[in-house]
């Protein structure tokens, strides 16, 4: 069969079943029943298919019963329980890595709080030693008033001994 | 109101199983065992047809009204339940399949195909002959020659054919089930019911089997 031909024949047939499935809008319907009036074979395909279509009532239909039923629901009542149960679990375990997280965060805090103090207090102490010398002789400083002559006296050569001897 | 919200509403008055799906929506259980009753023998029936093994076909069933209740929040009723309901089916049918053939199970002959080649007549019409002798067949022996003239279908048409004939679905809705367009749908169920009528025409004259209309 030519390709032409046999497109028409497929668009004959889908027709066909359309019009027995009522699909066909009602302007198509009447123009298939026309031409159903003066077509023997196509009457004659229509026939075929409506007693094939017939026939599919034969099948045996499925008959499941309540055991069915009964055991669906249970099915799906264990199977919704096990999602409860993991999500359960899920949570459980967003609770203790939350704990260890804040457990760490902790951790680090205190030890960021410690080297922060830690490097405070030592600079303090590194500053008081440096002026040790200033604060050994705070009073004298103050009585002086002159820091000339105060370091006329250290061109001489006095605090070396005095600290030298005070070591 | 918008075009959508009128839709739901539309379905929601009209379809007493949409009403049933938004009461399991809000979690009552006697409304899921409801539509399980409802259901279940339809969703076997077409799940017997597509996997050939009544077994299988429950547990199908099964998962399909298990996908249903853990779908349940997610539920907007924008089509009849049953659209919905057999969407979810032919999907888990459809993955049942691919599962099967990774394992290698099925049969790798033209009944299991996927295609829409036509259908295997001659191994079709040779299973049928051994169960027919040379008289009219009894209702029993009529069902086995329907179903084995379904199986020689390839999958898509006997899915779409099914859906049809028994589940009274309207184009529109095989399409929505299936995935595809109306005019695919028509087309696919032209196929379908032309391939069904070849392979029945034997036995529909005088109701007698092939081998006894060939002579």
């Amino acid at each position: 069969m030519s390709e032409p031909n046999k497109q028409h024949d497929t668009k004959i047939d889908e027709e066909l079943v359309a019009y027995l499935d009522g699909e066909l809008d009602v302007e198509a319907a009447s123009r298939f029943d026309a031409r159903l009036a003066s077509d023997a074979a196509l009457r004659e395909k229509l026939k075929q298919h409506q007693q094939t279509w017939d026939l599919l009532d034969e099948l045996p239909r499925a008959d499941v019963g309540d055991r069915f039923t009964q055991t669906t629901v249970e099915m799906v009542a264990v199977s919704v329980a096990g999602q409860v149960e993991d999500a359960g679990r899920q949570v459980a375990r967003r609770a203790q890595f939350s704990w260890l997280f804040g457990g760490a965060v902790a951790l680090v805090a205190a030890a960021a709080g410690y080297g922060l103090i830690t490097s405070i207090t030592t600079a303090s102490n590194q500053q008081l030693v440096k002026d040790l010398r200033v604060l050994e002789n705070l009073d004298e400083y103050r009585a002086v008033e002159d820091i000339e002559f105060l370091r006329a006296l250290e061109r001489e050569g006095l605090f070396t001994s005095e600290v030298v001897d005070g070591l | 109101m918008s075009v959508s919200e009128s839709s739901i509403h539309k379905y929601e008055l009209l379809d007493p199983d949409v009403r049933l799906m938004l009461q399991v929506r809000d979690d009552d259980a006697a409304a899921f065992e409801e539509l399980v009753l409802r259901y279940q023998n339809r969703v076997v029936g077409i799940m017997t047809h597509l996997t050939r093994k009544r077994e299988q076909a429950e547990d199908l069933a099964q998962e399909v009204f298990l996908r249903v209740y853990r779908a349940r929040k997610r539920y907007t009723p924008d089509a009849k339940f049953s659209t919905w309901l057999f969407t979810i089916a032919n999907n888990i049918a459809l993955n049942a399949k691919r599962s099967s053939a990774r394992r290698r199970e099925v049969n790798i002959g033209s009944n299991a195909s996927n295609d829409d080649s036509p259908p295997a007549l001659d191994q079709m019409a040779l299973e049928a002959s051994g169960l027919m002798p040379t008289r009219q067949l009894d209702k029993a022996e009529r069902a086995e020659m329907v179903r084995l003239a379904i199986e020689a279908l390839p999958e898509r048409q006997r899915v779409a054919l099914l859906l049809s004939k028994f589940e009274n679905m309207s184009y529109i809705e095989i399409a929505a089930t299936m995935e595809m367009t109306v005019q695919a749908t028509k087309s696919l169920l032209s196929r379908a019911r032309e391939n069904l009528r070849v392979i029945l025409e034997p036995y529909m004259q005088d109701g007698a089997s092939p081998a006894e209309a060939a002579d």
